[in-house]
C-alpha cells in the first residue's frame, strides 16, 4: 500500500501529483490511470457519430479484419486505434490480452471454464462468450493475484 | 507468421516433452525391472523419433479459429491415427513387436497412454479453472470495497 500525503500549496505554486514508486508496475500504472480520467475512456464511433466510452463499461475489444470493434453490455463501436494501442492505453486496468485478437475486461467475466485444446473460455456477465488463449492463461493469472 | 510461430513452438514444446518422458520411462524400466537393458546404439535416434512422431501430428492441434465440438474431435481422431500409424512403423523398423498379439498390446498401450494424456490434461484444466473462479470471485469483492 501506497502512503498518501497532500501538501497544501501556495496558490502561486503549479498543483501538481508526484508518484514515487520503486517500479512501475500495474498496481502504480492502475493509480495513475485513475488519475488521469482522460486516459479510462477510448473513443468509439457508430453511425457516423463518436462516443467517449469509459473502460469500466467495456466488456472486450476485438480486431477483426485490421478494424477494432469495442464491445459494451448490449452495443459494439468502432475504434481507430490498433488493438496493441488499446493494450498500451489500459496498461494497469482490468483489461488484458486474452488472445491474438482480443483485450477482455476482468470485471466483466463471470466464470471461466476449460475449453478444448488446453483453451479457456470466460463466459461475461452479458451472457457472451470469449476464448482465452492458453499462452495468455498466465497474464490472466497474474493480473489475479495467484 | 505469428501462426506459424506458435504452431512450431506448440510442436517444440510437444518433442521435447515426448523426448523427456520416453528417456525418463527407458531409465526408469533399466533401473527397476530385471532383465531389462535398452540402451541399444540407435538409441538418440529411437528417442528423436518419438519425439518427431509426437510433435509433428501435434500441429492438427493448432486451430486457427475456435473449433467445434465434431471439428476438434474430428482432429484428434486423426492425430490419434498418426501417432499410433508412426509408433508401429518404428515398432516395425525396431523389432519391438513380431506377431499380431503383440502388436495390439503396443496399440492397447498407446490408446490408453492417449486417453491417460487427455484425461489429466482435460483434470489439470478444470483445477485451473476453479482457482481462476475463487480469484475473480476474491478480485471483484475486493474491487466493490
Amino acid at each position: 500500500m501506497f502512503n498518501v500525503t497532500i501538501q497544501q500549496v501556495d496558490p502561486s505554486d503549479k498543483e501538481e501529483i508526484v508518484v514515487k514508486c520503486h517500479e512501475i508496475t500495474d498496481e502504480v500504472l492502475a493509480v495513475v490511470n485513475r488519475l488521469r480520467r482522460n486516459d479510462s475512456i477510448l473513443l468509439g464511433s457508430r453511425d457516423n457519430e463518436t462516443f467517449r466510452i469509459p473502460l469500466k463499461e467495456i466488456f472486450y475489444i476485438e480486431s477483426v479484419d485490421n478494424k477494432t470493434f469495442i464491445y459494451l453490455k448490449e452495443n459494439v463501436f468502432e475504434s481507430k486505434l490498433k488493438l496493441y494501442e488499446v493494450e498500451e492505453l489500459a496498461r494497469g486496468t482490468k483489461m488484458f490480452r486474452c488472445s491474438k485478437s482480443t483485450i477482455l475486461n476482468i470485471g466483466k467475466i463471470r466464470s471461466v471454464s476449460p475449453s478444448l485444446n488446453g483453451r479457456f473460455s470466460a463466459k461475461l456477465t452479458n451472457g457472451e462468450t470469449v476464448i482465452i488463449s492458453r499462452q495468455y492463461v498466465p497474464v490472466l493469472k497474474k493480473k489475479l493475484g495467484m | 507468421m505469428s501462426d506459424k510461430k506458435s504452431i512450431i513452438k506448440f510442436s517444440a514444446n510437444i518433442f521435447f516433452t515426448v523426448t523427456v518422458c520416453v528417456m525418463f520411462i527407458i531409465s526408469l524400466c533399466n533401473l527397476f525391472l530385471p532383465g531389462f537393458n535398452y540402451y541399444p546404439k540407435e538409441f538418440p535416434w529411437i528417442v528423436m523419433g518419438a519425439g518427431l512422431i509426437g510433435a509433428i501430428p501435434s500441429c492438427l492441434l493448432c486451430f486457427r479459429k475456435e473449433p467445434t465440438r465434431a471439428e476438434f474431435i474430428m482432429r484428434c481422431v486423426i492425430h490419434f491415427i498418426l501417432i499410433e500409424a508412426g509408433i508401429m512403423i518404428e515398432g516395425a523398423l525396431l523389432g519391438w513387436y513380431s506377431d499380431f498379439s503383440e502388436a495390439l498390446l503396443i496399440t492397447a498401450t498407446v490408446i490408453v497412454v492417449y486417453i491417460l494424456v487427455w484425461t489429466i490434461t482435460y483434470f489439470c484444466s478444470l483445477s485451473t479453472a476453479k482457482n481462476i473462479n475463487r480469484a475473480l470471485g476474491k478480485f471483484n469483492t475486493d474491487e466493490e470495497e
